[in-house]
């Protein structure tokens, strides 16, 4: 692989991560705009880096990774337990953190520790980096800088919409039910994937081919 | 007769801006033109990043009106809110892009 094809390489890899690493920012977003302002640079940072080690780590195994059966349907069940964790925060310590303040929202909007905090991120990222990774690796045709170049761009971009997500959840915090229904359809649709993947051990070629209905339904009804 | 001169300043309400919001409906109006005329013009596959790409762009976009027009009110809309908003909107069109479609846009492979 000469210059200029890992050079294309690189491109490739940014342009995949642009598009695809909006999820992880918002659940960094949610995370950072839950915690004291004075603290949301730090979680974002944090964050972040624990995201960049993560995915150079999965993207080193990436071959390996591909031969798990059921790795999609495990990291969408535990982005599932994210969002339930998002949800009780949402309606059970914002509002009892607002009764203990005497009702006063600004004061009951930070509830969430640092290290609360950073593990709803990492173990987010573990789950919604896995397939991204995947595609990742595949452009990267081997090469670990281009890899590592490229995803460290792609993290500082994931930064940049990480700390316009905080912000604005900060100031609405109402558009946080928005970010948990998309982080719900992420990790509903990596299950129906990781479902149909499984489901293609069970069954023969054609009925796997048809799709993730047809597929279930071979499964569990003949 | 006593005259006086009040000399403080006479403060008028300022005119609010609709800069914020006229930047948010051009940059949807110009996502949902995309997402319109895309399957047309590019194939079908590149619509929803193409469209995700133009939010963040206008996102972008307004963030740098944002540093240029410094702080501003707090319970108006500013161009923080809307580099957030389009951030936000962009993000839900990316979270419906499969990584292997990004994969076989930018590797040029057909799957």
């Amino acid at each position: 692989m000469d210059l200029s094809q890992q050079l294309i390489a690189l491109a490739q890899i940014i342009a995949i991560d642009f598009v695809l690493a909006g999820d992880n920012a918002i659940v960094v977003g949610m995370a950072a705009s839950r915690v004291a302002p004075a603290m949301r640079a730090r979680v974002i940072f944090w964050g972040l880096a624990g995201a960049v080690i993560l995915r150079i780590l999965f993207a080193g195994v990436a071959t390996q990774l591909l031969t798990i059966v059921g790795l999609t349907l495990a990291g969408g069940i535990l982005l599932l337990w994210v969002c339930w964790k998002m949800f009780r925060e949402i309606t059970i310590h914002a509002p009892a953190a607002a009764l203990a303040s005497g009702g006063n929202l600004d004061a009951a909007a930070a509830p969430m520790t640092f290290g609360a905090a950073l593990t709803q991120i990492i173990v987010a990222d573990v789950s919604m980096s896995l397939d991204n990774v995947l595609a990742v690796a595949g452009a990267a045709k081997g090469q670990m800088w281009v890899l590592v170049v490229g995803l460290a761009a792609a993290i500082g971009f994931m930064a940049l919409l990480s700390a316009y997500i905080a912000r604005l959840l900060a100031r609405y915090p109402w558009i946080t039910w928005g970010g948990l229904a998309i982080v719900f359809y992420v990790a509903v649709e990596m299950i129906w994937t990781g479902t149909h993947q499984v489901g293609c051990r069970f069954v023969d070629q054609a009925a796997c081919d048809s799709g993730p209905l047809s597929t279930l339904g071979k499964l569990f009804f003949s | 007769m006593a005259i006086t001169h009040d000399a403080r300043p006479i403060f008028r309400p300022r005119q609010e801006s609709l800069g914020p919001q006229t930047v948010f409906v051009a940059a949807l109006m110009l996502a949902a033109t995309a997402g319109i005329f895309g399957p047309r013009s590019f194939t079908p596959d590149m619509t929803l990043p193409i469209v995700a790409t133009l939010l963040f762009a206008s996102a972008a976009a307004a963030s740098l009106l944002a540093w240029n027009h410094g702080a501003t009110a707090q319970h108006h809309l500013t161009y923080w809110d809307v580099a957030g908003a389009l951030t936000f909107i962009g993000i839900a069109i990316a979270a419906l892009i499969d990584p292997e479609q990004m994969l076989r846009i930018v590797t040029g492979a057909r799957g």
